[in-house]
């Protein structure tokens, strides 16, 4: 058997200066250039037997397509090689092995979890966990643990969804704590209680054994320390938040304190000045949202427009509770879907 | 010059081009012929005359797909593979930590099994459709020309500002995304579960089929009242079309556990819907699969969960329960679990005698028709 490893980029010139060596090899030999395998000197069999492509130990060739080209047999592999894996073109005069380029070295971390705050109310609804490079699906139920203050896994305490909620690059995990935890007068809320209980002292762990989207593991292993805080079932109320109104002629930000932390995603588009264009800065735990103009502020009305669907980080929606008591409270039917703070610039 | 040759797949890529030719106009109404590119295969279901629904969350779409897959056959042919998530990955010329399989259906008709996988597990991973025949042969399911129409999903839009704080690695496209989490035909309509990964929104899609152009899908948000005192919004997890008395309802699982009825005809545009509870069913658990099926004169629903195996639910005269309105009811539907069956992922009809399932024990997958208990 002979064996050739190639990363993919230099490949094409280890087996020609194997190959051209090897003169039986060539007689009857199996190149690999640029992600297609080719059968030199074909002639005869059906083009499955001739010559059949398989990832590391499988014995299912992999699919692809096959062409004539003069008289050598071409297979396109349906797939690119994935890196680290051994593929093995077996034909009548032998066997080609092609070792793809291996993964590369850990290059990914956790960067941050949102909500920022040290502590994190009882029925704290969900998590966004930001990494510096895309991450593999599928695995993040065996790499996200919750330890109470005494080190013990907390079980059972996020919605382990299959379909796990990613963003689009998939660099930013969205963990829901089990709503049925969270929600009152259901039987694991009964049964069990609630993950977070106020006053006690837990650490979020993110292992370092989760993989990135090249399918190595991460730089290092991440942590969150926080401390139970008593449930929050209000809705933020707009009108509790401090607005502070830029001077005119001006660059100074928009600033909106808010009496407790927001959802950090959810401030990125919830919260608008219409008719100006800016920057978003969120800080202080995601109690502190800031709009800088582009330009200077001309003296005017302006509004600042709340979607009622913004979020505080319990789940609250502006203009609804997480979970309603309707024996305390039936909600108000909603007559418009924003907000509108009016401030004013001179 | 190439030229092209005789191979199995060669004849099926010929097979599919020679239809293609003959069929200028698709044979399904609403289906226009052409390549399908998917960017993610999530959740799969059945419609009409071998119709395939996929949803693809990363493209914010149901697509529907004429598999042409139409022969009928009347029962399924045993099956028992084991290590199907090696044999998936030896196809796609991979190894089995590179691939994930999203869901697990088989065409009523031809009763065929579709696979819907991803090759790689990043944002770059390949969407891959495969078929199961009854002689037990996998092959793709090739998107190149065929009949197909799509729906999108309606994704909220990206942020209003440029968020300077946003760290330096995150793009500026929209972070949001709605991640399809079921789907099934019922009576003319996709019905779409799904959820957010910003907002707690707890949207049911309904899209009539065959889609139209100017046709949006009409969502309704469905609401939990638990015990007639504290009311939530309460996505729905899994569910499973079902009939009681002639009038046509889903069975769904909400996230938060309790197992529900809503009638279809409550799934109107912007309606808010409260689903009757039928049963809860307790911590630590999480729904995964439904079907519904009768069996010597009764009527049950199979459930595949997380942490309490299989439970057979048994749902004769569903009309008839109380829905469960106060801690102290446990009346609700009884159920037991059916011994014998772990590990299971996914749970789907297979025949009228029969289910189809994917069982994972430690990494090792197999795939498996076990009678309908």
């Amino acid at each position: 058997m002979a064996r050739w490893t190639c990363a993919r980029s230099r490949c094409l010139s280890v087996i020609a200066a194997t190959l051209v060596l090897g003169v039986a090899a060539f007689a009857q030999g199996v190149e690999y250039k640029d992600g297609v395998f080719r059968l030199l000197n074909y002639s005869g069999q059906s083009p499955e037997s001739a010559l059949a492509v398989y990832a590391a130990g499988a014995d299912t060739p992999m699919l692809g397509t096959y062409s004539k080209e003069g008289d050598t047999l071409v297979f396109r592999p349906r797939f690119q090689l994935s890196s680290g894996i051994s593929y093995r073109a077996v034909f009548a005069g032998g066997t080609l092995v092609v070792d793809a380029a291996p993964a590369t070295a850990p290059a990914a971390r956790v960067e941050h979890v949102y909500p920022s705050a040290s502590v994190l109310p009882a029925n704290e609804l969900k998590l966004y966990i930001y990494f510096s490079a895309p991450m593999s699906r599928g695995e993040a139920w065996k790499h996200i643990h919750l330890l109470d203050d005494a080190g013990k896994p907390v079980p059972l305490a996020f919605l382990e969804l299959d379909q796990e909620l990613w963003d689009p690059g998939n660099q930013r995990l969205t963990v829901l704590f089990d709503p049925g935890r969270i929600k009152r007068g259901l039987v694991p809320t009964n049964e069990i209680g609630p993950p977070i209980v106020e006053g006690k002292h837990y650490r979020l762990v993110i292992d370092r054994d989760w993989h990135d989207a090249q399918g190595t593991r991460l730089v290092e292993s991440f942590e969150k320390a926080f401390t139970g805080g008593p449930s929050d079932r209000t809705p933020p109320d707009p009108k509790h938040w401090s607005v502070i109104a830029p001077k005119a002629g001006t660059e100074e930000p928009l600033i909106v304190d808010f009496p407790k932390p927001m959802d950090y995603a959810l401030l990125q588009r919830m919260l608008e000045v219409p008719g100006v264009a800016g920057k978003i800065e969120i800080d202080r735990d995601e109690t502190r949202w800031t709009f800088t103009p582009d330009g200077p502020w001309k003296s005017g009305a302006y509004r600042l427009i709340a979607d009622n669907l913004l979020e505080d980080i319990a789940g609250n929606h502006l203009d609804r509770a997480f979970d309603v008591d309707l024996q305390k409270a039936v909600p108000a039917p909603v007559s418009s879907k924003t907000v509108s703070l009016p401030f004013s610039v001179r | 010059m190439r030229k092209v040759i005789s191979s199995t797949s060669f004849r099926l890529v010929a097979a599919a081009c020679l239809t293609a030719a003959f069929a200028f106009s698709a044979s399904i109404p609403g289906l226009t012929s052409g390549k399908v590119q998917l960017k993610s295969a999530g959740p799969i279901a059945f419609g009409p005359d071998g119709v395939l629904f996929v949803g693809d969350s990363s493209a914010a779409a149901i697509v529907a797909i004429d598999t042409r897959d139409n022969k009928a056959v009347q029962s399924a042919a045993p099956i028992d593979i084991k290590g199907i998530n090696e044999k998936v990955a030896a196809l796609l010329g991979t190894s089995k930590d590179q691939i994930l399989i999203n869901d697990v259906k088989v065409n009523p008709i031809s009763k065929n099994v579709y696979l819907s996988v991803s090759r790689g597990k990043g944002p770059d991973a390949v969407a891959v459709l495969l078929r199961l025949d009854g002689a037990g042969k996998m092959s793709e399911v090739s998107l190149d020309n065929v009949d197909h129409a799509s729906a999108s999903i309606p994704n909220p839009p990206a942020a209003k500002g440029e968020a300077s704080t946003r760290p330096t690695y995150v793009t500026n496209s929209n972070p949001r995304l709605d991640t399809v989490t079921e789907i099934a035909y019922v009576n003319g309509n996709v019905v779409v579960a799904g959820l957010s990964n910003e907002e707690f929104s707890s949207n049911l899609r309904t899209i009539p089929f065959p889609f139209k152009a100017e046709m949006a899908s009409s969502s309704v948000e469905i609401y939990h009242g638990s015990h007639g005192r504290f009311e939530t919004q309460a996505p729905v997890r899994t569910f499973v079309p079902y009939t009681i008395q002639n009038k046509q309802y889903i069975v769904a699982a909400y996230t938060c556990t309790p197992l529900v009825t809503i009638p279809m005809s409550d799934l109107k545009a912007g309606a808010k819907v409260k689903g009757s509870t039928i049963a809860e069913l307790g911590a630590g658990n999480r729904p995964i699969d439904m079907i519904a099926y009768k069996k010597d004169n009764h009527e049950y629903i199979l459930m595949a969960n997380s942490a309490r195996g299989v439970m057979k639910v048994t749902t004769d005269h569903l009309e008839q329960y109380k829905p469960i309105t106060a801690p102290s009811d446990i009346a609700g539907t009884p159920y037991q679990t059916v011994a014998g069956l772990t590990g299971v992922v996914r749970l789907t009809s297979l025949d009228d005698s029969n289910a189809l399932i994917l069982t994972d024990s430690n990494g090792a997958m197999d795939l498996r028709s076990v009678p309908l208990p």
